[in-house]
Protein backbone atom coordinates (compact mmCIF):
# COMPACT_ATOMS: atom_id res chain seq x y z
CA UNK A 1 0.00 0.00 0.00
CA UNK A 2 0.97 3.12 -0.74
CA UNK A 3 0.77 5.99 2.02
CA UNK A 4 1.26 9.81 1.56
CA UNK A 5 3.21 11.84 3.98
CA UNK A 6 3.15 15.33 4.23
CA UNK A 7 4.75 17.63 6.86
CA UNK A 8 4.83 21.36 7.45
CA UNK A 9 8.54 22.95 5.89
CA UNK A 10 8.97 25.41 8.42
CA UNK A 11 7.95 23.48 11.32
CA UNK A 12 8.63 19.87 10.04
CA UNK A 13 7.36 16.69 12.43
CA UNK A 14 11.01 15.41 12.37
CA UNK A 15 10.41 11.98 13.97
CA UNK A 16 7.68 10.64 11.50
CA UNK A 17 9.68 12.79 8.37
CA UNK A 18 12.31 10.62 9.80
CA UNK A 19 10.66 6.85 9.92
CA UNK A 20 8.92 8.17 6.02
CA UNK A 21 12.70 9.02 4.86
CA UNK A 22 14.19 5.42 6.75
CA UNK A 23 10.77 3.55 4.95
CA UNK A 24 11.53 4.75 1.73
CA UNK A 25 15.11 4.12 1.58
CA UNK A 26 14.15 0.45 2.75
CA UNK A 27 12.27 0.86 -0.33
CA UNK A 28 8.77 1.11 1.08
CA UNK A 29 6.15 3.00 -0.67
CA UNK A 30 5.79 6.55 0.88
CA UNK A 31 5.32 9.93 -1.27
CA UNK A 32 6.80 12.45 1.03
CA UNK A 33 6.27 15.96 1.00
CA UNK A 34 7.41 19.27 2.29
CA UNK A 35 4.05 21.75 2.46
CA UNK A 36 1.98 23.80 4.89
CA UNK A 37 0.93 20.71 7.43
CA UNK A 38 1.33 17.36 8.64
CA UNK A 39 -0.43 14.52 8.00
CA UNK A 40 -0.31 10.85 7.02
CA UNK A 41 -3.08 9.85 4.48
CA UNK A 42 -3.82 5.88 4.46
CA UNK A 43 -7.14 6.22 2.67
CA UNK A 44 -9.73 8.32 2.22
CA UNK A 45 -11.19 7.83 5.10
CA UNK A 46 -8.01 7.69 7.59
CA UNK A 47 -5.92 9.91 8.23
CA UNK A 48 -3.27 10.74 10.95
CA UNK A 49 -1.80 14.46 12.29
CA UNK A 50 0.11 14.12 15.41
CA UNK A 51 4.01 13.18 14.86
CA UNK A 52 4.62 9.97 17.14
CA UNK A 53 1.30 8.49 15.26
CA UNK A 54 2.56 8.79 12.10
CA UNK A 55 5.98 6.96 13.89
CA UNK A 56 3.88 4.54 15.25
CA UNK A 57 1.66 3.66 12.17
CA UNK A 58 4.56 3.34 9.96
CA UNK A 59 6.37 1.48 12.07
CA UNK A 60 3.19 -1.13 12.26
CA UNK A 61 2.62 -0.63 8.41
CA UNK A 62 5.71 -2.42 7.92
CA UNK A 63 6.83 -4.45 10.54
CA UNK A 64 9.93 -5.95 8.67
CA UNK A 65 11.61 -3.44 9.18
CA UNK A 66 12.28 -3.48 12.59
CA UNK A 67 11.75 -0.22 13.71
CA UNK A 68 9.01 -0.43 16.63
CA UNK A 69 11.16 -3.11 17.85
CA UNK A 70 10.78 -7.07 17.86
CA UNK A 71 9.06 -8.34 20.73
CA UNK A 72 6.52 -7.28 23.61
CA UNK A 73 8.86 -5.69 25.49
CA UNK A 74 11.32 -4.10 22.80
CA UNK A 75 7.87 -2.70 21.67
CA UNK A 76 6.74 -1.52 24.89
CA UNK A 77 10.53 -0.29 25.56
CA UNK A 78 9.39 2.20 22.42
CA UNK A 79 6.72 3.21 23.67
CA UNK A 80 8.69 4.09 26.85
CA UNK A 81 10.84 6.22 25.26
CA UNK A 82 7.41 8.15 22.85
CA UNK A 83 6.35 9.10 26.26
CA UNK A 84 9.76 10.08 27.51
CA UNK A 85 10.83 12.32 24.06
CA UNK A 86 6.95 14.35 24.62
CA UNK A 87 7.36 14.01 28.28
CA UNK A 88 9.99 15.08 30.55
CA UNK A 89 12.51 15.45 27.46
CA UNK A 90 10.01 18.53 26.20
CA UNK A 91 9.34 20.01 29.48
CA UNK A 92 12.05 22.64 29.78
CA UNK A 93 11.58 22.48 33.92
CA UNK A 94 12.74 18.74 33.67
CA UNK A 95 15.16 18.74 30.15
CA UNK A 96 18.82 19.04 32.61
CA UNK A 97 17.42 15.74 34.78
CA UNK A 98 16.30 13.92 31.72
CA UNK A 99 19.40 14.12 29.77
CA UNK A 100 21.17 13.05 32.56
CA UNK A 101 18.87 9.77 32.88
CA UNK A 102 19.57 9.47 29.16
CA UNK A 103 23.35 9.49 29.85
CA UNK A 104 23.00 6.76 32.49
CA UNK A 105 20.58 4.52 30.66
CA UNK A 106 22.82 5.05 26.75
CA UNK A 107 26.57 4.43 28.95
CA UNK A 108 26.52 0.73 27.41
CA UNK A 109 24.19 1.02 24.47
CA UNK A 110 24.16 2.10 20.97
CA UNK A 111 20.44 2.56 20.10
CA UNK A 112 17.92 3.09 23.00
CA UNK A 113 16.03 -0.11 22.38
CA UNK A 114 17.37 -3.61 20.82
CA UNK A 115 19.95 -3.70 18.40
CA UNK A 116 18.65 -1.21 15.47
CA UNK A 117 17.19 1.96 15.28
CA UNK A 118 13.94 1.91 16.41
CA UNK A 119 11.38 5.11 16.18
CA UNK A 120 12.47 5.81 19.90
CA UNK A 121 15.38 7.00 18.60
CA UNK A 122 13.94 8.95 16.03
CA UNK A 123 11.93 10.97 18.73
CA UNK A 124 14.54 11.35 21.32
CA UNK A 125 16.92 12.33 18.60
CA UNK A 126 14.13 15.05 17.49
CA UNK A 127 13.75 16.18 20.94
CA UNK A 128 17.62 17.08 21.36
CA UNK A 129 17.97 18.16 18.25
CA UNK A 130 15.23 21.04 17.99
CA UNK A 131 15.86 22.10 21.36
CA UNK A 132 18.69 24.80 21.51
CA UNK A 133 19.66 24.29 24.80
CA UNK A 134 20.72 20.68 23.87
CA UNK A 135 22.44 22.75 21.07
CA UNK A 136 24.14 25.02 23.45
CA UNK A 137 25.63 22.02 25.54
CA UNK A 138 26.21 20.01 22.67
CA UNK A 139 28.61 22.97 20.36
CA UNK A 140 29.75 24.17 23.89
CA UNK A 141 31.23 20.42 24.69
CA UNK A 142 29.26 20.45 27.82
CA UNK A 143 26.85 17.82 27.10
CA UNK A 144 27.24 14.46 28.93
CA UNK A 145 29.57 11.80 27.21
CA UNK A 146 27.16 8.92 26.44
CA UNK A 147 24.21 11.41 25.26
CA UNK A 148 26.33 13.34 23.07
CA UNK A 149 28.49 10.35 21.76
CA UNK A 150 24.49 8.82 20.75
CA UNK A 151 23.63 12.24 19.11
CA UNK A 152 26.91 12.66 17.65
CA UNK A 153 26.47 9.37 15.76
CA UNK A 154 22.74 9.05 14.83
CA UNK A 155 23.70 12.80 13.23
CA UNK A 156 26.34 10.51 10.87
CA UNK A 157 23.67 7.99 9.89
CA UNK A 158 22.13 8.67 6.31
CA UNK A 159 18.31 8.91 7.42
CA UNK A 160 19.84 11.77 9.88
CA UNK A 161 22.04 13.56 7.88
CA UNK A 162 19.38 14.05 4.83
CA UNK A 163 16.69 14.63 7.05
CA UNK A 164 19.12 17.57 8.36
CA UNK A 165 19.61 18.79 5.22
CA UNK A 166 16.11 19.24 4.31
CA UNK A 167 14.57 20.35 7.76
CA UNK A 168 15.66 24.32 8.82
CA UNK A 169 18.31 24.89 11.13
CA UNK A 170 18.22 24.85 15.07
CA UNK A 171 19.13 29.00 16.44
CA UNK A 172 21.39 27.93 19.51
CA UNK A 173 20.35 30.61 21.97
CA UNK A 174 21.06 31.12 25.70
CA UNK A 175 18.93 29.07 28.01
CA UNK A 176 15.70 28.05 28.07
CA UNK A 177 13.87 24.55 26.46
CA UNK A 178 12.01 23.67 23.34
CA UNK A 179 9.54 26.25 22.38
CA UNK A 180 6.31 25.73 23.05
CA UNK B 1 -4.69 18.26 22.22
CA UNK B 2 -8.28 17.82 21.39
CA UNK B 3 -7.05 18.38 17.50
CA UNK B 4 -4.86 14.98 18.20
CA UNK B 5 -7.97 11.89 18.42
CA UNK B 6 -10.17 13.29 15.93
CA UNK B 7 -8.37 12.45 12.42
CA UNK B 8 -11.38 11.34 9.98
CA UNK B 9 -12.44 8.23 11.69
CA UNK B 10 -15.20 6.75 9.85
CA UNK B 11 -13.83 3.53 10.25
CA UNK B 12 -14.74 0.92 13.02
CA UNK B 13 -11.29 -0.53 13.58
CA UNK B 14 -11.88 -2.62 16.73
CA UNK B 15 -9.09 -3.98 18.72
CA UNK B 16 -10.01 -7.11 20.96
CA UNK B 17 -8.71 -7.34 23.93
CA UNK B 18 -8.32 -10.90 24.33
CA UNK B 19 -6.50 -13.20 21.55
CA UNK B 20 -9.24 -15.47 19.98
CA UNK B 21 -6.45 -18.53 20.08
CA UNK B 22 -5.89 -20.01 23.71
CA UNK B 23 -2.15 -18.48 24.43
CA UNK B 24 1.18 -21.04 25.50
CA UNK B 25 3.53 -18.57 27.20
CA UNK B 26 5.89 -21.45 27.92
CA UNK B 27 6.69 -23.51 30.99
CA UNK B 28 8.62 -20.38 33.33
CA UNK B 29 6.11 -18.24 35.27
CA UNK B 30 5.61 -14.64 33.62
CA UNK B 31 6.90 -12.34 35.84
CA UNK B 32 5.68 -8.86 35.91
CA UNK B 33 6.32 -6.36 38.82
CA UNK B 34 5.09 -3.39 39.16
CA UNK B 35 6.11 -0.48 41.56
CA UNK B 36 2.79 2.16 42.03
CA UNK B 37 1.64 5.10 44.40
CA UNK B 38 -1.37 4.39 46.66
CA UNK B 39 -2.16 8.05 46.40
CA UNK B 40 -2.86 7.39 42.50
CA UNK B 41 -3.48 3.52 42.03
CA UNK B 42 -3.44 2.58 38.63
CA UNK B 43 -6.74 1.04 38.58
CA UNK B 44 -6.16 0.05 34.46
CA UNK B 45 -3.63 -2.64 35.94
CA UNK B 46 -6.34 -4.04 38.39
CA UNK B 47 -9.30 -3.98 35.08
CA UNK B 48 -6.04 -5.70 33.26
CA UNK B 49 -5.95 -8.67 35.77
CA UNK B 50 -8.92 -9.21 35.33
CA UNK B 51 -9.03 -9.89 31.83
CA UNK B 52 -5.96 -11.40 31.63
CA UNK B 53 -7.29 -13.79 34.25
CA UNK B 54 -9.32 -15.12 30.85
CA UNK B 55 -6.69 -16.33 29.59
CA UNK B 56 -4.15 -17.30 32.13
CA UNK B 57 -3.89 -18.39 34.97
CA UNK B 58 -2.45 -15.57 36.89
CA UNK B 59 -1.58 -15.37 40.55
CA UNK B 60 -1.24 -12.10 41.77
CA UNK B 61 0.46 -10.16 45.22
CA UNK B 62 0.78 -6.88 46.87
CA UNK B 63 3.44 -5.29 49.13
CA UNK B 64 3.83 -2.29 51.24
CA UNK B 65 7.31 -0.47 51.00
CA UNK B 66 8.73 1.24 54.22
CA UNK B 67 8.13 4.66 52.21
CA UNK B 68 4.51 4.00 52.24
CA UNK B 69 3.12 6.07 55.25
CA UNK B 70 -0.68 5.70 55.02
CA UNK B 71 -2.37 3.06 52.81
CA UNK B 72 -6.19 2.86 52.13
CA UNK B 73 -7.86 -0.65 53.47
CA UNK B 74 -9.82 -1.23 50.28
CA UNK B 75 -6.33 -0.80 48.23
CA UNK B 76 -4.70 -3.15 51.16
CA UNK B 77 -6.58 -5.91 50.14
CA UNK B 78 -6.49 -5.87 46.13
CA UNK B 79 -4.47 -8.78 44.92
CA UNK B 80 -5.02 -11.33 48.08
CA UNK B 81 -5.66 -13.93 45.31
CA UNK B 82 -8.06 -15.63 47.54
CA UNK B 83 -5.56 -16.44 50.23
CA UNK B 84 -3.58 -18.67 48.27
CA UNK B 85 -0.23 -18.82 48.72
CA UNK B 86 1.40 -20.80 46.01
CA UNK B 87 2.68 -19.70 42.53
CA UNK B 88 2.84 -23.58 41.16
CA UNK B 89 1.06 -24.44 38.00
CA UNK B 90 0.58 -20.51 37.20
CA UNK B 91 0.89 -19.09 34.32
CA UNK B 92 1.92 -15.34 35.26
CA UNK B 93 2.35 -13.60 38.32
CA UNK B 94 1.93 -9.67 38.93
CA UNK B 95 3.71 -8.30 41.83
CA UNK B 96 2.16 -5.27 42.54
CA UNK B 97 5.01 -2.85 45.37
CA UNK B 98 3.07 0.24 46.05
CA UNK B 99 5.51 2.57 46.99
CA UNK B 100 6.45 6.66 46.23
CA UNK B 101 7.67 6.57 42.62
CA UNK B 102 9.12 9.77 40.84
CA UNK B 103 7.62 9.27 37.05
CA UNK B 104 4.18 7.48 37.53
CA UNK B 105 4.59 3.73 37.74
CA UNK B 106 6.62 1.19 36.62
CA UNK B 107 6.88 -1.86 34.93
CA UNK B 108 10.24 -4.51 35.31
CA UNK B 109 9.98 -8.05 33.12
CA UNK B 110 13.51 -8.66 32.36
CA UNK B 111 16.28 -6.93 34.79
CA UNK B 112 18.72 -7.67 32.66
CA UNK B 113 17.72 -7.28 29.34
CA UNK B 114 15.30 -3.88 29.41
CA UNK B 115 15.03 -0.27 30.57
CA UNK B 116 12.79 -0.19 33.63
CA UNK B 117 9.48 0.79 31.88
CA UNK B 118 7.65 4.20 33.47
CA UNK B 119 3.91 5.17 32.80
CA UNK B 120 0.52 3.59 33.72
CA UNK B 121 -0.22 3.65 30.05
CA UNK B 122 2.60 1.40 28.78
CA UNK B 123 2.21 -1.13 32.08
CA UNK B 124 -1.49 -1.37 29.86
CA UNK B 125 0.56 -1.78 26.70
CA UNK B 126 2.48 -4.45 28.00
CA UNK B 127 -0.22 -6.58 29.12
CA UNK B 128 -2.28 -6.05 26.44
CA UNK B 129 0.27 -7.53 23.85
CA UNK B 130 0.42 -10.23 26.56
CA UNK B 131 -3.32 -10.87 25.82
CA UNK B 132 -2.99 -10.09 22.63
CA UNK B 133 0.10 -10.59 20.29
CA UNK B 134 -2.12 -9.42 17.23
CA UNK B 135 -2.61 -5.78 19.08
CA UNK B 136 0.16 -4.21 17.01
CA UNK B 137 -1.12 -5.73 13.34
CA UNK B 138 -4.55 -3.57 14.08
CA UNK B 139 -2.51 -1.09 12.49
CA UNK B 140 -5.72 1.99 12.61
CA UNK B 141 -6.72 0.71 15.45
CA UNK B 142 -3.73 0.37 17.75
CA UNK B 143 -2.47 4.12 16.07
CA UNK B 144 -5.87 5.31 17.81
CA UNK B 145 -5.47 3.22 20.77
CA UNK B 146 -2.37 4.88 21.75
CA UNK B 147 -3.76 8.57 20.93
CA UNK B 148 -6.34 7.80 23.93
CA UNK B 149 -3.12 6.71 26.21
CA UNK B 150 -1.34 9.74 25.07
CA UNK B 151 -4.66 12.11 26.14
CA UNK B 152 -4.59 9.62 29.54
CA UNK B 153 -0.74 11.02 29.94
CA UNK B 154 -1.52 14.08 29.69
CA UNK B 155 -4.24 14.40 31.74
CA UNK B 156 -2.17 12.59 34.54
CA UNK B 157 0.05 15.50 34.27
CA UNK B 158 -2.30 18.71 33.24
CA UNK B 159 -4.16 21.39 35.17
CA UNK B 160 -7.56 21.79 35.35
CA UNK B 161 -7.80 23.56 32.40
CA UNK B 162 -6.12 21.20 30.08
CA UNK B 163 -7.90 18.15 31.53
CA UNK B 164 -11.39 20.11 30.80
CA UNK B 165 -9.80 20.15 27.14
CA UNK B 166 -9.23 16.29 27.71
CA UNK B 167 -13.22 15.94 28.71
CA UNK B 168 -13.70 18.14 25.69
CA UNK B 169 -12.61 15.60 23.37
CA UNK B 170 -13.74 12.43 24.93
CA UNK B 171 -16.96 14.04 25.44
CA UNK B 172 -17.24 14.78 21.62
CA UNK B 173 -16.10 11.55 20.52
CA UNK B 174 -18.63 9.64 22.84
CA UNK B 175 -21.42 11.26 21.51
CA UNK B 176 -21.46 9.27 18.38
CA UNK B 177 -19.71 6.46 19.99
CA UNK B 178 -20.33 3.85 23.02
CA UNK B 179 -16.48 3.34 23.32
CA UNK B 180 -13.46 5.28 22.27
CA UNK B 181 -11.99 3.14 19.50
CA UNK B 182 -14.19 0.86 17.33
CA UNK B 183 -17.44 -0.54 18.98
CA UNK B 184 -16.36 -2.27 22.05
CA UNK B 185 -14.70 -1.82 24.95
CA UNK B 186 -11.05 -1.47 24.37
CA UNK B 187 -7.44 -0.32 26.12
CA UNK B 188 -7.96 2.88 25.37
CA UNK B 189 -11.26 3.00 27.56
CA UNK B 190 -9.83 1.22 30.21
CA UNK B 191 -6.94 3.75 30.69
CA UNK B 192 -8.45 6.98 30.07
CA UNK B 193 -11.41 5.30 32.82
CA UNK B 194 -8.65 4.87 35.04
CA UNK B 195 -7.10 8.28 35.20
CA UNK B 196 -10.34 9.95 35.44
CA UNK B 197 -11.23 7.73 38.44
CA UNK B 198 -7.69 7.95 40.35
CA UNK B 199 -8.42 12.50 40.04
CA UNK B 200 -11.98 11.96 40.81
CA UNK B 201 -12.52 13.32 37.46
CA UNK B 202 -16.21 11.62 37.23
CA UNK B 203 -17.84 14.56 38.93
CA UNK B 204 -16.43 17.52 36.60
CA UNK B 205 -17.35 15.29 33.39
CA UNK B 206 -20.17 16.52 30.65
CA UNK B 207 -22.38 14.04 30.24
CA UNK B 208 -21.37 11.46 27.32
CA UNK B 209 -18.64 11.11 29.38
CA UNK B 210 -20.61 10.37 32.32
CA UNK B 211 -22.60 7.88 30.81
CA UNK B 212 -19.51 5.60 29.81
CA UNK B 213 -17.88 6.15 32.58
CA UNK B 214 -21.11 3.80 34.13
CA UNK B 215 -21.37 1.97 31.00
CA UNK B 216 -17.03 0.65 32.01
CA UNK B 217 -17.86 0.00 35.35
CA UNK B 218 -20.90 -2.20 34.40
CA UNK B 219 -18.54 -4.73 32.92
CA UNK B 220 -17.33 -7.17 35.00
CA UNK B 221 -13.71 -6.64 34.40
CA UNK B 222 -14.02 -3.88 36.04
CA UNK B 223 -15.02 -5.31 39.64
CA UNK B 224 -11.88 -5.53 41.16
CA UNK B 225 -10.88 -2.26 40.35
CA UNK B 226 -14.19 -0.88 41.71
CA UNK B 227 -13.97 -2.15 44.60
CA UNK B 228 -10.59 -0.27 45.05
CA UNK B 229 -12.24 3.23 44.47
Amino acid sequence: MAFSFSTSKDKPAIAALLTAEFAVKAGKSVKIELGNSTSLVVDKNTSFSLNHSICRFLARSFPDLGIQGNTAVEKTEVDHWLLFAQGRLSCANDFTSAVVYLDTVLGPITYLVGHCVTIADFAVWECLHSNSAWQKLYTSGEAPVNVKRYYKYLCEQPVFSSIMKKTPNVEVKGGGGKDK
Amino acid sequence: SSKSVQGTSSDQSSVPLLSPQKLNLGDVIHDLVVSADPDSPPLSLLVLYKVASEMFKVFATSYIHSSVVSMPQNLREVFQNGGCTNRDGNEVAFTLLWKKVQNGPTLMINPHKQTVIEGESNIARYIQRLINPDFDKCVVGATRIDEWLNLAEQYIRGNKKENAAVLKSLNSKLGSADWLVGNTLSLADIVMWSVINQSKGQKDSPSNVKNWLQRCERNPYFDLANSAL
